[in-house]
């Protein structure tokens, strides 16, 4: 409890203020508010289509990339506002890395892997070396050391996925966004990936995206619950319900909503 | 609960509520996979028939003068006459149809489908490029003639070997433009997200991540593109290549090469065939045969390219 009320205080690194997300006429995320602490992981859950990858697609900009996308509201990034003309969102993404759902290493090597985009953003001390301590950092060197000239796809599912953090590891963010990582692995592959987590945590911060109940309260310290209100025409937009310390959304939450959904009674 | 009490009863041996009808179901495999392999068939025996007709009349040829027959220039006298100067024609199509039509077909192609965006122009567009592919050669042989040897004479020399590769350039463009796309379009989404999360910019994802995944079938589809160029004769014909050439394009100074007139291995064949004599006749089976062998060796090379990319992108 000490603990996490200490997390709670630190600093901010990303402020989302009144924010809504459009694709073309469709509303699919409205007015949330949102302010994500340095140094620990938050928890993103809720049920599917209510928005949670969409907001974590605004954080690194990934949403430019999507045809019809609008964003309106404001996120700050340390202060400075993300979706400001003056900032590059090629420069923005080697600071706020990414994860997906399905493990997407790509089709080569699987130093390549790590060692192209430390290349591409021009990193000045020796590429192999940054290779080798950040396939460390993502639990991986021992399984891949003697095989770091294989093709990256001939690496187990749970592999590949420590595989894509580690190059997301690579080019040293300060952010770490995670969309569902596990959800297309095994169990074992599963609890892998969350020991890492755990290890992680302590030097950057990391948003995820989970349907594993289970899963947010064991490794996250702030829980932030979505649902969408079903309107009259299919889907509705997707909205913040209820966000606080991990402990508190599991134990004691303020909406009936949220005490609905993670109890398991809904969604 | 009395469902389930039958479905606990119910044996092998016992009357089912589903009606197999195995023997009819095989009937109805057995009789489509007949009509498939008839189809089969046919399409096969029309091409042997086809094939068999022009080598045993071209064979001849072609094997007992076998250098000579390639090595003169075409004759009044058909036991003398040759196709050197329509294989070098052949030839420098192939070559300057490629230079031409690659690069601004593949790049088009990259551009439509990695870097425009989505708009009603981008679609126009679209439509328009694959309506193009489908307009008839003669078409675009009528748009050559003005445009290729009427207006840009100054430059082209009129009906010279450039405007003709500008022509099949322009033919294949589309097919070109079409293949690149289908190529970049298999491209999983995935791989360019991926590329993106790792702050590399939009021509470094497709330079490093898209091209060289969709490269196997860039290569694939402009090969056959190409192919389908030096078999074409209404366009050159509409643009007046020439049926009698005794002269080769000169190499150098390589202006004066492009600027010359040209005739090709299918007009070549397509004057020879209406002539009366018989020997010309086979002197027209000979010249398919070269013209198949030219193609065959371009369609090799297809495959041995696009082995050789998968396997390095497999290694
Ligand atoms: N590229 C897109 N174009 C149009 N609608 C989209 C797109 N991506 C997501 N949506 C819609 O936005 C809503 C939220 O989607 P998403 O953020 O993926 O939800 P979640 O990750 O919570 O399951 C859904 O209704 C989905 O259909
Ligand atoms: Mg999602």
């Amino acid at each position: 409890m000490a603990l996490t009320a200490a997390l709670v205080d630190t600093d901010t690194v990303l402020s989302v203020e009144n924010l809504s997300v459009y694709y073309d006429r469709f509303l699919a995320l409205t007015q949330v508010y949102l302010n994500i602490p340095q140094r620990c992981v938050t928890a993103f859950i809720g049920s599917s289509g209510c928005g949670k990858s969409t907001l974590l697609r605004c954080f690194n900009r990934m949403n430019d990339l999507t045809m019809g996308c609008r964003v309106q509201g404001k996120i700050s990034y340390r202060g400075t506002d993300l979706y400001a003309p003056r900032v590059d969102p090629v420069e923005l993404r080697r600071q706020i890395g990414m994860v997906f759902q399905k493990p997407n290493p790509f089709p080569k090597s699987i130093y390549e892997n790590i060692a192209y985009p430390i290349r591409i953003n021009g990193y000045q001390g020796d590429v192999e070396e940054l290779v080798e301590q950040s396939l460390r950092d993502a639990a991986l060197w021992d399984e891949v050391k003697d095989k770091l000239k294989q093709n990256a796809l001939s690496l187990s599912g749970g592999q590949q996925q420590r595989l894509c953090i580690a190059r997301a590891l690579a080019i040293e963010p300060d952010i770490l966004l995670m969309d569902e990582p596990c959800s297309a692995l095994d169990p074992i592959s599963t609890a892998r990936i969350e020991d890492l987590i755990k290890q992680l945590r302590t030097q950057y911060t990391i948003i995820i995206v989970t349907h594993n109940m289970q899963q947010a309260s064991r490794i996250s310290q702030m829980t932030a619950f979505f649902n969408s209100s079903s309107g009259e025409a299919g889907a509705g937009a997707g909205y913040l319900v209820e966000y606080g310390t991990t402990e508190q959304i599991f134990t004691d939450p303020r909406q009936d909503l949220t005490r609905d959904y993670v109890s398991g009674r809904f969604g | 609960m009395t469902q389930i009490d039958q479905v606990d009863q119910s044996t092998p041996a016992s009357p089912s509520r589903f009606q197999a009808n195995l023997a009819q179901r095989y009937r109805a495999d057995q009789i489509f996979q007949t009509a498939a392999l008839l189809s089969v068939l046919i399409a096969l025996f029309v091409l042997i028939m086809l094939l068999g007709d022009v080598f045993i009349t071209g064979f001849p040829r072609f094997i007992q003068d076998f250098p000579s027959f390639l090595l003169s220039y075409p004759s009044r006298r058909a036991a003398q006459a040759g196709i050197l100067s329509p294989l070098v024609g052949t030839i420098w199509l192939l070559i300057l149809t490629g230079l031409f039509a690659i690069p601004t077909g593949v790049g088009a192609g990259i551009f439509l489908e990695e870097f425009a965006a989505n708009t009603r122009l981008a679609r126009l567009i679209e439509i328009n490029i694959g309506n193009l592919a489908a307009v008839p050669s003669i078409i675009y042989g009528l748009l050559a003639l003005q445009v290729f040897v009427r207006w840009m004479e100054p430059i082209t020399g009129g009906r010279s070997v450039l405007a003709g590769g500008l022509t099949l350039a322009l033919l294949i463009l589309p097919i070109i433009i079409v293949a690149t796309r289908e190529a970049l379009r298999s491209v999983p989404n995935s791989i360019r997200q991926a590329g993106f999360a790792v702050g590399t910019t939009r021509w470094q994802v497709v330079r490093d991540h898209v091209l060289p995944i969709a490269l196997p079938g860039i290569l694939t589809g402009t090969i056959l593109a190409l192919s389908r160029a030096i078999g074409e004769t209404a366009p050159l014909i509409t643009i007046g290549a020439l049926t009698f050439i005794a002269f080769l394009p000169p190499l150098s100074p390589i202006i004066e090469g492009l600027r010359s007139p040209f005739t090709a291995l299918p007009i070549q064949t397509y004057n020879w065939i209406s002539r009366p004599q018989p020997e010309f006749q086979n002197n027209a089976a000979a010249a398919i045969v070269m013209l198949l062998i030219v193609l065959l060796l371009m369609n090799a090379t297809a495959i041995y390219l696009r082995n050789r990319t998968q396997k390095i992108r497999n290694d």
